[in-house]
C-alpha cells in the first residue's frame, strides 16, 4: 500500500490489516493507433486549422 | 432483432432529418437560392437528425420487449468478487458510508462473505487522505468481519480512474472472477451485486454487465429535476440503447460488473501519441473499454430490469458544466479512435455518437448565426427580376416554417408524452403519484429544460472550442453555503452568456428583425443565465429529502440500501460531532459535521 512518507508510521497498523492481497495479473497493453496515424480530426477541423 | 432495431433507428432519423431540410429548403429558397441557404439547410439537417437518433431511442425503448436475461441459480461458494470503489479527494465518511451499507445489504442477503471490497484511493490533498484512514479504521472495526474491506491509495495518479483499476488488477486481480466497479458516489443492493453475479455466471462470453444507475440524494431545483429524468424518462431511453447496442452494449465506467479475466485480456489501455487534449491518457475509458471487449469477442450488455443501483448527481449548472467539460474533452479525444484497428463498425459509431453529443450543440450555435447572418448576405430581395415587367413579391412561407418549428419541438418532446402515455398503461406513473401528476412534472420538465437549453448549449459550444484549442475550463472558485451557487459565482461563471445574448439581441434587432420573435426562446434563458443558475441551485427538498416537484418513487419508499447509508451516516457525522478534537487525526475534526466538499 502507498501511503503518504508522514502518514507511513502511523499507518503500519493499517497495513497489517487492510493492505491489499498479492495476486497479480498481466493486463497487456492494447494496440488502438494504426502505426500511421491519420489524424482524422485535423481533416474535420481543417477550416479551424487553416482560419489559425 | 437488434438489427432490426438498428435499421428503424437509421431509417426515423433519416427520414425525419431528410424532411425537415425539403421543408426548410421550401422556407428558405421562397425568396431565392443562395449559398447561405445550403449551410442553414445541411446545419439543421444534422442536427434534426441527431435529435430524431434520441427520439428513435426512446421509441425502440417503448417498443422493446421486457428483457428476460439468463441467471444461475446461486453465486458458487468458490466464486470470488471484488466491489472497487476509486476515491480521489472525497469525504471519506460519506464514501465509506455507502460502503458500510452495502456490506450489510449484501450480509442481509447471506453474500457477504463472497464479496471483497477494496476502496481504491487517487487522493492527493493531505486534508482528505488523513481523514481517510480514519475512517477505513473505522468501517472495517464496524463491518470488517462481514466482509473483506482493503484500502490502498496510490502515491501517483498515472492513468486518473483507468489507471487505479488498472493497478489494482495487476497487483490482487488474480483473485476475483469478478470486479464490481463503482463510483465514490454509488450505492448498490446487495441483491443486485448478487444477481449480477448470477448473470455473469449464467453467460461464460458475457465480459460487461452495465446497470442503469438511478440518482439519489438530489436537494436543489436543478438536481431534482436531473433526477425525476433520470428516473422516469431514462429506464425507457436506457432500453432502447440496449436494443438497439444489443451485444455491443455501454459501459458507463460505474455501477457495472466486469469479467476479470476478459477485462485485463482486453482493456490495458495505451497513452495516445501527442499532447492533450487529444493525446496523452485517454480520457473516457470506458467507451474504450467496452469497445476493447466487444473487439476480443466478449459480450457488452446492458440489462435495464436490475434495478437497486444508485448514484448520485450534479446539484447545480455550475457542476453539471464542469462535469460535462470532461466529458467533452474525453468524447472528442475518441475522434483518434474512430479508426482502431479491429474495432467493431458498432463500436466506431458508438464513438461518433459521443463525439457527436457535443459537435451538436455547435452546430445549433451555427444555425442559429447563419440564420441572423443571412438577410445581410442575401441582401434586399429583387423585386424587378425581368425589365418592364410588374414586380415579384418574395414568398414568405411563414406556414411551412411553424411546421418545421412544431416538427422539432415535437421530436423532443413526443418521447416524453409517449412515456407518459404507456405508464398510464401499465402502471408505471403510480410510482409518480399517478398519470396526472407525471404529466403535470412532465410538462413542468420540459419547460425547465427549454429554459436551460439555450445555457448549455453555450457551454458545450465553449467546451468543444476550448478543447480544439487545447484550454483549459477556467471556473470560478466554489464559495458555497448550504450547497447554494451564489449570485456573484453565478456572475462569474455565467457573465459572458449573458453578454452573448445580448450581443444576439441586437444583432437580430439590427440584421434579422422578422426572425426576432423567433430568437426570444433563445435569448431570454441566456441574458438571464447568472440569475438562473443562482435560482436553480435553491434547495428544493423540506425535511426527509421530499418535495411535491419532481417527485421519484424514492421519495416514496426508499431502497434498504439507501436508508441504511443515511442511517450510518447520520450516526457516523453525530459521534463525530461529539467526539473530542484531540481525538481525530489531521484535519478530521473540520470534516466530521460538514457537508459534502465540492
Amino acid at each position: 500500500m502507498n501511503v503518504h512518507p508522514e502518514r507511513a508510521a502511523s499507518n503500519r497498523s493499517l497495513v497489517e490489516t487492510g493492505a491489499l492481497p498479492f495476486a497479480p495479473m498481466a493486463m497487456p497493453q492494447q494496440r488502438l493507433q494504426r502505426r500511421r496515424d491519420w489524424r482524422l480530426l485535423r481533416l474535420l477541423f481543417m477550416p479551424w486549422l487553416v482560419w489559425k | 432483432m437488434t438489427g432490426l432495431q438498428r435499421f428503424f433507428a437509421f431509417l426515423f432519423s433519416i427520414v425525419v432529418a431528410g424532411s425537415a431540410a425539403a421543408l426548410a429548403a421550401n422556407v428558405l429558397f421562397a425568396d431565392g437560392v443562395q449559398w447561405i441557404d445550403h449551410v442553414r439547410i445541411a446545419l439543421l439537417g444534422i442536427s434534426v437528425a441527431w435529435l430524431s437518433w434520441g427520439a428513435s431511442l426512446a421509441l425502440n425503448g417503448l417498443l422493446a420487449p421486457a428483457l428476460r436475461p439468463a441467471t444461475s441459480g446461486n453465486v458458487g461458494e468458490s466464486t470470488r468478487t471484488a466491489v472497487l470503489v476509486p476515491v480521489y479527494n472525497e469525504d471519506p465518511a460519506k464514501t465509506f458510508s455507502h460502503v458500510a451499507a452495502m456490506v450489510r445489504s449484501l450480509a442481509d442477503q447471506g453474500a457477504a462473505d463472497r464479496f471483497d471490497f477494496a476502496i481504491l484511493s487517487d487522493t492527493n490533498k493531505e486534508e482528505f487522505f488523513a481523514t481517510e484512514e480514519h475512517w477505513f479504521s473505522r468501517l472495517r472495526r464496524e463491518h470488517g468481519h462481514l466482509s473483506r474491506i482493503f484500502y490502498r491509495r496510490r502515491a501517483v495518479n498515472t492513468g486518473k480512474k483507468a489507471g487505479n483499476i488498472t493497478d489494482f488488477i495487476k497487483s490482487s486481480g488474480a483473485l476475483y472472477d469478478y470486479l464490481v466497479i463503482l463510483d465514490a458516489d454509488s450505492l448498490m443492493e446487495g441483491a443486485t451485486l448478487v444477481e449480477m453475479v448470477r448473470r455473469m455466471e449464467a453467460e461464460p462470453r458475457l465480459g460487461l454487465l452495465q446497470t442503469l444507475p438511478k440518482i439519489v440524494h438530489a436537494r436543489s431545483w436543478f438536481g431534482r429535476a436531473i433526477q425525476f429524468a433520470a428516473s422516469y424518462y431514462s429506464p425507457v431511453f436506457a432500453r432502447g440503447v440496449a436494443a438497439t447496442q444489443g451485444a455491443n452494449g455501454p459501459f458507463w465506467g460505474h455501477n457495472a460488473i466486469v469479467r476479470t479475466r476478459a477485462f485485463a485480456q482486453s482493456c490495458g489501455l495505451p497513452e495516445l501519441t501527442g499532447r492533450p487534449p487529444f493525446g496523452g491518457h485517454i480520457l473516457s475509458h470506458d467507451y474504450v473499454e467496452a469497445a476493447l471487449l466487444s473487439r476480443n469477442g466478449w459480450i457488452v450488455r446492458l440489462d435495464t430490469d436490475l434495478e437497486g443501483s444508485f448514484e448520485e448527481g450534479p446539484e447545480n449548472v455550475i457542476d453539471y458544466a464542469k462535469r460535462d467539460r470532461r466529458w467533452c474533452q474525453g468524447n472528442l479525444q475518441h475522434s483518434r479512435l474512430l479508426f482502431a484497428p479491429g474495432l467493431r463498425p458498432w463500436s466506431r459509431f458508438t464513438f461518433l455518437q459521443g463525439i457527436m453529443a457535443y459537435l451538436a450543440s455547435p452546430i445549433w450555435a451555427l444555425f442559429l448565426i447563419a440564420s441572423i447572418a443571412a438577410p445581410v448576405i442575401i441582401g434586399e430581395p429583387n423585386y424587378f427580376p425581368e425589365p418592364h415587367r410588374p414586380p415579384v413579391f418574395p414568398r414568405v412561407e411563414q406556414f411551412q416554417a411553424l411546421i418545421l418549428l412544431a416538427g422539432v419541438a415535437g421530436i423532443l418532446v413526443a418521447p416524453k408524452l409517449l412515456i407518459v402515455l404507456q405508464g398510464a398503461f401499465t402502471g408505471r406513473n403510480e410510482g409518480f403519484g399517478g398519470t396526472l401528476r407525471a404529466l403535470a412534472t412532465t410538462v413542468l420538465e420540459i419547460v425547465w429544460t427549454s429554459v436551460l437549453a439555450p445555457i448549455m448549449l453555450m457551454y458545450q459550444s465553449r467546451s468543444v472550442l476550448q478543447v480544439l484549442c487545447g484550454a483549459d475550463g477556467g471556473w470560478p472558485a466554489a464559495n458555497r453555503e448550504a450547497d447554494t451557487v451564489g449570485l456573484k459565482e453565478a456572475w462569474d461563471a455565467s457573465w459572458w452568456i449573458s453578454v452573448g445574448g445580448i450581443a444576439i439581441f441586437a444583432a437580430t434587432l439590427a440584421f434579422a428583425p422578422e426572425i426576432l420573435y423567433w430568437l426570444l426562446p433563445v435569448v431570454i434563458p441566456m441574458t438571464l443565465a447568472p440569475l438562473l443558475v443562482h435560482l436553480t441551485s435553491w434547495r428544493l427538498t423540506g425535511r426527509g429529502g421530499r418535495t411535491v416537484l419532481f417527485s421519484c418513487p424514492q421519495d416514496y419508499r426508499a431502497s434498504p440500501v439507501i436508508q441504511a447509508q443515511e442511517t450510518i451516516l447520520a450516526r457516523w457525522r453525530r459521534q463525530a460531532a461529539h467526539q473530542p478534537p484531540a481525538d481525530l487525526p489531521g484535519d478530521f475534526a473540520a470534516f466530521a459535521p460538514a457537508p459534502t466538499p465540492r
